[in-house]
């Protein structure tokens, strides 16, 4: 039996047993590590080294946290105090954090082992991890294909038995997508439900960290964790976390699913389309009751989604100015030369497009346009929510309209923003919603569905997308990756 | 005594907004120098056209009528009242930690290049 192929709960049942100690698990997923990084790059640090000692001292622990020796790998945009942290950004290449994230605590209080830190799309824009400043990362189902992002790191480790779970952060679908396309759970929390602090700002009214993960199960252990009050972000809910994995148990009540138009999967790739259909069929054989609807804000859901974000982003990346955060261009005369030389260099192509795309929109004269317009749409779209889950309990969708792309496939960046079009919505309006693998196409790609639910849902979410989850069997198809 | 308002916003709201908005054509030399951003020529080639692109394929958001009177308000949706909390002082960062990432210091400052213009 191979420790890294395991799920989050099998190793901490084995671990409870006193089966394995922690340094075995840990050991493990090194030695899987060092056999399967040089072809998949989920990596940009890696903590070998600091996830023993951490083992060790777990394994010497007589009261143990919840997720006890359990390797995690971090997206690199959540800070670790010490640990370099860099957003896959020519900018930040070089910077050590002061503090640690809030999930970081938690994490480290829970007596999780954090064993690296996960390559994305450079400041989480995009959708494929290529945009990384460093190197691209490779989908473990395929070598030849993206794992999706932004937070493709975080889902290939995970994929490639390199970490037992990871966190990602999701602004617009950047957990959803790379669960979606490495045959993973990725949940996006509520808005307001996982404290953002130390998470590296992109756009702060969508941002929220969420778990990737082998399973439904796991899913839910991870946001136990990490969800919950803390007085340093705040935009967080103080409403108490459920105890989700108990809670996911539960016997769901009579549901009603509502199911999008035909219309609204035009371009959507046959086999998604099939994947969808049969998740259907499995929630009507569960006595769910389906309700087909038309969404007709959607579709400015993602133009909405291209003006708010960047917007959000061109504000909060002016913060790097070559004064405090590692890199400075190094012949600058004056203090302008300076701003303008750090950020030319230290920016990669797709961060400028979108800071200059986000300083377009809020300039004066086009504001009222552009900015304004999209924070209208995006009441709204959050209207429309409101009023589906007054009659539905959730809202189904694939969560990407074709399984994971081959690498240098979309190099016009709209043809890229698509790869969103289902999940955008749902963060506008804060909404919770998760991605679940419900099967593979014919080239042996896993293909998802995203199960959206009302505020502050996600015990519901769970316990539907557990249902659902035993209806696939991919865990043990993945052994073989 | 004449009520003072804003010229900007009388400028924008006179016109109907279609009209206000016609303009979408980037000034890019512009926006560059607002984000502090300076793009080859090479860059510029291949961005102008394609920041055009998208803010043609943002121009859709256009076609949705918005009952403005119902003053849909700016800030995002919180579906939950936001928190209030205790001012109390704690414990700061520590200032050696967070000067280590500053590519440029002697003691506690940062240095920065001079400011202040000789005459």
């Amino acid at each position: 039996m191979r420790l890294s192929a395991l799920s989050v709960t099998r190793l901490l049942t084995l671990m409870a047993r006193r089966e394995v100690k922690a340094e075995e698990v840990v050991l493990s997923f090194l030695k899987r590590i060092e056999e399967k990084e040089k072809k998949i790059s989920a990596y940009i640090t890696l903590l070998a080294g600091e996830a023993i000692k951490k083992a060790r001292a777990v394994d010497r622990k007589k009261h143990k946290g919840s997720l006890a020796g359990i390797p995690i790998a971090l997206k690199d945009n959540i800070l670790t105090r010490g640990i370099r942290t860099t957003c896959a950004s020519r900018i930040l290449e070089n910077y050590i954090p002061p503090y640690s994230a809030a999930v970081v605590e938690k994490l480290e209080r829970a007596d999780a082992v954090i064993i690296g830190k996960t390559n994305m799309d450079e400041f989480a824009m995009g959708s494929s991890t290529e945009n990384s400043a460093f190197f691209v990362t490779r989908n473990p189902w395929d070598l030849t294909r993206v794992p999706g992002g932004s937070s493709g790191g975080s889902a290939a480790a995970v994929a490639a038995d390199e970490a037992a779970a990871s966190l990602g952060s999701d602004t617009g679908g950047s957990v959803r997508q790379p669960a979606a396309f490495c045959g993973l759970v990725g949940l996006k929390p509520t808005y307001g439900r996982v404290s953002r602090y130390g998470l590296v700002a992109f756009a702060s009214s969508l941002d929220q960290i969420g778990p990737i993960t082998k399973t439904v199960e796991d899913c839910a252990l991870l946001t136990r964790v990490i969800a919950g009050n803390d007085r340093r972000d705040s935009t967080i809910s103080s409403q108490p976390v459920p105890d989700f994995p108990p809670e996911m148990t539960k016997a769901l009540k009579k549901i009603k699913v509502a199911y999008l138009k035909d219309e609204m999967l035009e371009n959507v790739d046959p086999e998604v389309k099939e994947a969808y259909f049969r998740t259907l069929r499995w929630l009507e054989d569960m006595g769910a009751e389906l309700e087909e609807r038309g969404f007709p804000l959607w579709k400015y859901a993602l133009a909405c989604y291209y003006v708010i974000a960047p917007s959000e982003a061109s504000s909060n990346l002016a913060r790097y100015d070559g004064v405090r955060y590692g890199f400075r261009h190094p012949r600058c005369p004056t203090l302008q030369e300076m701003y303008f030389k750090t950020r030319t260099e230290g920016f990669g192509p797709e961060v400028k497009r979108r800071v200059l795309l986000g300083t377009f929109a809020l300039s004066s004269g086009y504001c009222d346009a552009y900015y304004v317009k999209a924070a209208q749409t995006r009441r709204l779209i959050a209207r429309e929510f409101e009023e589906t889950f007054r009659e539905v309990d959730f809202i189904l969708t694939p969560t990407t309209p074709e399984p994971a792309f081959p690498i240098g496939a979309k190099e016009d960046p709209i043809s890229m923003y698509l790869s969103d079009v289902f999940t955008v919505a749902a963060s506008l309006a804060g909404v919770p919603a998760i991605s679940l693998p419900v099967g593979l196409s014919r080239r042996r790609l896993p293909l998802g569905v995203q199960l959206i639910g009302g505020f502050f849902g996600e015990s519901s979410l769970l316990r539907l997308a557990f249902l659902l989850e035993k209806k696939v069997k991919l865990i043990h198809i993945r052994e073989n990756l | 005594m004449k009520k003072r308002r804003s010229a900007q916003i009388d400028f924008l709201s006179d016109i109907p907004y279609n009209a206000r908005t016609v303009k979408s054509k980037i000034d890019i030399p512009y926006i560059c120098s607002l984000a502090r951003l300076r793009l080859t020529e090479e860059e510029k080639s291949r961005l102008s056209p394609q920041l055009a692109r998208i803010i043609r394929w943002v121009n859709t958001l256009k076609e949705l009528e918005i009952d403005e009177s119902g003053g849909e308000a700016l800030s995002p949706h919180a579906p939950f009242p936001l928190p209030f909390r205790m001012d109390e002082l704690l414990p700061s960062l520590l200032p050696d930690e967070v000067l280590a990432s500053s590519p440029e210091k002697e003691g506690a400052f940062i240095i920065v290049p001079r400011v202040i213009e000789d005459k």
